[in-house]
């Protein structure tokens, strides 16, 4: 069973460089016209993606148990999909409400949802990582 | 043993807020909620576009 503590210092790692694949992502993929400077994005994307990964992991930490997975990566995976789409339909919700203010925008959406998938994924990896190295050192 | 189960209930305490702290913090940015973090709209625009989060 995975700590809360180290799900959440490993989603604050995980969120960081899922931040950075974000820019690199949407710097390739060219969804979305950059308005920020670089410098700018760089510290934005790596405390955004550092909050997203840290929430991840610890909802991984806290209700990761309860999944029907057996591997953390699909876990970690599910959780962040899911925590994506929750936030996606609350933004359908206030586009509805508020049509003039708020825009969703299809590409961004597809791009959004693979780099939610992509974020479980970093994090299942760090934390199997981690797991492994709990135990290697258990054995030793 | 009364020591031992306040510190572990901490132990597990602290990171429970954090994580509360920062769901929060993450609602907040997702929707650039001026009202709750004046500024916060404008600075992580980007960043909530690239996500797929609705703006204007």
């Amino acid at each position: 069973m995975i700590s809360l503590k180290n799900s959440l210092k490993a989603g604050a790692i995980a969120g960081v460089l899922w931040g950075w694949l974000c820019y690199l992502a949407n710097f390739v993929s060219g969804v979305f016209p950059f308005e920020g400077s670089f410098a700018q994005n760089f510290i934005t994307f790596s405390f955004g993606g550092a909050v997203f990964g840290v929430v991840t992991g610890g909802l991984l930490a806290v209700v990761g148990r309860f999944l029907p997975f057996r591997k953390t990566v699909f876990r970690a995976v599910f959780i962040s999909a899911a925590l994506w789409v929750v936030l996606r339909l609350a933004g359908d919700f206030l586009s509805m409400m508020e049509p003039e203010r708020y825009h969703l925008v299809k590409p961004e959406t597809v791009q959004g949802f693979f780099l939610a998938l992509a974020l479980g994924a970093i994090l299942g990896l760090l934390l199997k990582k981690d797991e492994r190295a709990t135990a290697g050192n258990a054995r030793a | 043993m009364e020591r031992t189960l306040e510190r572990g209930g901490m132990d597990a305490l602290i990171p429970g807020i954090v994580l509360v702290a920062l769901a929060f913090a993450m609602v907040v940015i997702a929707f650039g909620m001026e009202s709750i973090a004046p500024g916060v709209h404008d600075t992580l625009h980007d960043f909530r576009h690239v996500l797929g989060m609705p703006c204007h």
